[in-house]
């Protein structure tokens, strides 16, 4: 079995509206698979319908070759789940917590050690009304661990931590993957995606946008490394007298691509020989920020994504 | 309480998070499928009694309160053999004469009934009764003075019979009058003059039934219905709030197994109260209560039926505050009605046929046909009707109940 996750034509409609609209993905083993897209894209709705918490309105789907609705049982004693806004029962401790879980999924949890590995040791006889938001998340992410998942969801994981503790949780996540689980991760930090994911699927209002590695969306649809001079008006006019150059002025800033090297070369001569000031230079290149940004920008506009 | 000890916090326990995947799994499978299994109910009855304990205000009001409520309730009617006073309606028949007139004296002055005149003129007194919802009358027929007094000094006859109209369902009041009766009977020195034509199955009332004894199966019946009541609706509207319940269906706990553990939790809260209810009812008070093993079904059946009452509240109300405010509107005026603060047939007669559309007045009036009057049979009505409506309020409940949203 190759796919643990497969989805074809998911739909979901609550009422009138569709909160999923028709996608289809799937989610190879040990991969880390990661949805993006703003609020209400129905990113939840889709992982709770994988989880067996939900049941789709059209569409076929299988999880680790189960159907999660009909067969929630068998599908919750193998995938780990943190929902999106985790919360637990206010006076239990993250210690009770664990075991009451390994209780419930009749297995031998060292409570201890998985709360160590969450970074929650120090607050694991503090009742859960006592933690902060990110404790409270941590806990989610050791709850999600205690029955040895093959396949984890995290649903906004690192939302609400500080970076510190966000990067302790990628740390986690690289390590789960190692040990060869598969990881489904929706985020809102395209960091996050691009420093963690395998495979990031772009949804916007139901639809999965475009779908590809980090390094391929940004490949495809954002713009290579380049040069960025900081012009002054009379550096300008210098520089628009530049060949090639004169189409890439935008305000007071000029990009250049690495890749026109005659261009650049042209660009750095004019400005020696001008005699003014020397701009500040800086060099760019996209991030999926930027992918996301443009792309569910031109969604927005009503226009349809350029493929 | 104790707890069992925990083997997953045995250091030697293999550390499972950081062992490599799919390793201990194989278990799973074979017993999936049971729906109640003993280790999750036990599991999650555990959990839930912790956090409770932990919680002083819950505490307090499950526990502490009812007993604060004894010891007030005692302390204003302590030393006082006179209960709250029971209604009784007398209808005279044999016009004004010393032996009547004693009688009336003697029945006022056992303090257990306040006697209302019928007028002969009024027509039967049972039409009479139940034109103005009262239960408890006494007819004194024509004659009655001459009979007791040729009876009390030597002469010959029969004891008078007087004829008695009671409820049937408020074996309490009619108690409560019948031991007024005989009590003033016995002051009529020599033969036995008089009995009541229709006594009503009390065993015989060899004491004087004192407030607090009253007051004992009342708050027990607060007890039982505001614990579960409280906790249930504030519990599953919570939880759904929280999307707990989602949290919790994704493991293999099942609904089954986590309402049972609601139910133990309840069931051991009701029985610590019920105990210390008696305890310093008696201890406090001398107060004369039975611990019938009778009071156990009711002790079973009363908490279950507000766990499903207060469950059904907290699932049908779409928000948290609304379930609680129904739960409100539904707990306060069952609680004053039913008679855990005063006893029913203490009530305004206009107001009791309004006790008895409440499930509690069932519960308190059964604990007090065991605890006060010994009146099995009684008791057993009561205990008839109390489970039916538990199974009825059971079974709605979980068929209203979901663990996931569509
Ligand atoms: N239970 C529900 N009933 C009706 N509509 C819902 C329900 N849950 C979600 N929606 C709607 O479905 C859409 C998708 O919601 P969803 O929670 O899947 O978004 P999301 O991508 O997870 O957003 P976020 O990033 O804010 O978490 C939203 O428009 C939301 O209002
Ligand atoms: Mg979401």
């Amino acid at each position: 079995m190759d796919a643990v996750i497969s989805v074809d034509g998911l739909v979901k409609e609550y009422g009138k509206l569709r909160a999923v609209d028709g996608i289809s993905f799937s989610v190879p083993t040990g991969k880390v698979y990661s949805f993006l897209g703003p609020n209400g894209a129905g990113k939840t709705t889709t992982v709770e319908i994988l989880e067996g918490l939900r049941r789709a309105t059209h569409g076929t789907l299988r999880v680790l070759g189960l159907d999660p609705w009909h067969d929630a049982g068998e599908v919750h004693r193998r995938v780990g789940v943190m929902p999106q806004g985790f919360r637990f029962f206010d006076k239990v401790t993250p210690l009770e917590a664990v075991q009451y879980y390994g209780r419930l999924f009749d297995v031998q949890v060292d409570a201890p050690a998985l709360l160590r590995r969450v970074l929650l040791e120090e607050k694991a006889n503090d009742t859960f009304d006592k933690l902060s938001g990110g404790q409270k998340q941590k806990l989610g992410i050791a709850l999600a661990l205690v029955n040895d998942p093959e396949l984890v969801f995290l649903d906004e994981p690192t939302t609400g931590l500080d970076p510190q503790a966000r990067r302790a949780v990628w740390e986690l996540l690289r390590e789960l993957r190692k040990e060869g689980r598969t990881i489904f991760l929706t985020t809102h930090y395209l960091e996050e995606a691009e420093n963690l994911a395998d495979q990031v699927a772009i949804i916007h209002h139901g639809k999965i946008v475009t779908e590809g590695s980090p390094a391929e969306l940004i490949a495809k649809y954002g713009r290579g490394p380049r040069i960025v001079l900081e012009a002054t008006p009379e550096l300008l006019k210098v520089l628009q007298r530049v060949p090639g150059l004169s189409s890439e002025v935008k305000g007071n800033q000029v990009e250049v691509p690495l890749h026109q090297k005659q261009v650049l070369i042209d660009a750095l001569q004019a400005i020696a020989a001008s005699g003014l000031v020397w701009p500040d230079i800086s060099t760019q290149r996209d991030t999926l920020e930027e992918v996301f940004i443009t792309l569910v920008g031109e969604m927005e506009e009503g226009g349809e994504v350029r493929a | 309480m104790t707890l069992p000890s925990d083997p997953s916090s045995d250091p030697s326990a293999p550390s499972l998070p950081s062992s490599p995947a799919h390793g201990s799994r194989a278990k799973g499978a074979a017993r999936r499928r049971s729906f109640l299994r003993p280790s999750h109910v036990w599991a999650d009855f555990v959990l839930y009694t912790r956090a409770y304990m932990r919680n002083p205000e819950a505490l307090f009001f499950s526990l502490l309160f009812p007993v604060i409520l004894v010891l007030l309730f005692g302390a204003i009617f302590s030393g006082s053999s006179a209960p709250s006073a029971v209604p009784l309606y007398i209808q005279n028949l044999d016009g004004q004469n010393a032996t009547t007139l004693a009688f009336y004296h003697y029945v006022e002055e056992t303090g257990l009934v306040t006697i209302h005149n019928v007028s002969a003129s009024a027509g039967p007194l049972g039409t009479y009764l139940s034109q103005h919802s009262e239960s408890n009358g006494i007819v004194i027929p024509a004659g009655f003075g001459e009979q007791v007094w040729n009876l009390t000094h030597g002469g010959r006859g029969v004891p008078v019979a007087l004829q008695f109209y009671d409820n049937p369902f408020d074996s309490t009041s009619a108690a409560i009058v019948s031991g007024a009766v005989q009590l003033a009977l016995q002051n009529f020195k020599g033969a036995p003059v008089a009995y009541l034509a229709k006594a009503v199955p009390v065993g015989s009332l060899s004491f004087t039934p004192k407030t607090i004894d009253f007051e004992i199966p009342g708050l027990i019946g607060f007890a039982i219905l505001m614990t579960p009541m409280f906790s249930m609706v504030n519990v599953t509207s919570e939880y759904k709030k929280e999307k707990l319940f989602k949290a919790l269906s994704l493991t293999p706990l099942t609904k089954g197994e986590w309402l049972l553990s609601k139910i133990l939790f309840n069931w051991l809260l009701t029985f610590l109260a019920a105990a210390i209810l008696f305890a310093t009812g008696i201890l406090a008070y001398g107060a004369h209560v039975i611990v019938g093993p009778l009071l156990i079904p009711f002790l079973l059946v009363g908490p279950l039926l507000f766990v499903s009452l207060g469950m059904l509240i907290g699932t049908v109300s779409k928000r948290a505050e609304t379930a609680g405010i129904i739960g409100n509107l539904v707990t306060f005026p069952m609680m004053f009605l039913s008679g855990s603060f005063i006893p029913v047939s203490v009530m305004p007669g206009w107001l009791q046929p309004y006790a008895k559309v409440w499930p509690l007045y069932y519960v308190i009036d059964g604990i007090e046909s065991v605890s006060v009057f010994s009146d099995v049979a009684h008791a057993l009505i009561d205990l008839g009707i109390v489970s039916v409506m538990a199974a009825v309020a059971f079974v709605a409940a979980v068929l209203v109940f979901r663990w996931r949203e569509e």
